[in-house]
């Protein structure tokens, strides 16, 4: 890798790869990356995240790869939560889903970045990205996202658009399309 | 993308304001807080 990413979030990226490909290693499929560590991908670091969302159907054995690497679950009174915490490395990860984009996304489209040594990483479409992005700000709920979705596709001017313009559909259920973030001030 | 970046210059991305957080995630990054994890 190049110096595209903070140092912190590449030596994350580089422990997702070491479970990964534990996993792998076992005979599973490696996880995929999405939610706001892919968004960092995507941009080239310009928002920055130390909690990594992860899809995967075998949860468990994802868990155990991060025991394995150092990673604890944290307990105490009133701390419930179905995510992983390394202290030392002050980083965390969560499996959010079992299926990409509830089933929606195009696993063939997922993106492999290598690590050399320590392995690979999977993670989800930016043309998927963009469009969860849009999904989440035509819900009212994170208006923020729309800038997001718009700086992913500034930096991703090879993006495939028809897909693209297919998914954003999808995503906001015919509220809005790919021009409207085209349009959109950077 | 480095070069892309380069070229377009400073990009607003906004952090995620946190709306849709899970009581899961909401508990972790607590958790992840308590290491002294800031970025």
């Amino acid at each position: 890798m190049t110096a595209t990413y903070r140092p912190e979030f590449e030596a994350a990226l580089r422990t997702f790869a070491r479970a990964s490909a534990i996993m792998v290693a076992q005979g599973f499929e490696a996880p995929i990356l999405v939610g706001g560590a892919a968004v960092e991908i995507f941009t080239a670091s310009a928002v920055a995240t130390g909690d990594l969302d992860v899809v995967t159907a075998r949860q468990e054995r994802f868990e155990a790869a991060l025991r394995e690497l150092g990673f604890v679950k944290p307990s105490g009174p009133g701390m419930s939560t179905r995510g992983w915490i390394h202290a030392e490395l002050q980083l965390s990860f969560e499996v959010v889903s079992t299926e990409l984009l509830d089933g929606l996304a195009d696993r063939d489209r997922v993106v492999t970045l290598d690590f050399g040594a320590d392995g690979r990483v999977r993670i989800i479409s930016v043309e998927d990205m963009i469009a969860d992005r849009m999904g989440q700000f035509a819900s009212g709920t994170a208006p923020e996202m729309r800038k997001q979705a718009r700086a992913m596709l500034v930096l991703h001017s090879d993006v495939d658009r028809a897909y693209l313009a297919d998914r954003v559909i999808e995503e906001t259920a015919g509220g809005y399309r790919i021009e409207d973030i085209e349009t959109d001030r950077v | 993308m480095a070069r892309r970046k380069a070229a377009v210059g400073d990009i607003d991305v906004p952090r995620n304001a946190g709306n849709r957080r899970t009581e899961s995630k909401r508990a972790l990054l607590k958790a992840l807080g308590e290491t002294g994890a800031r970025w």
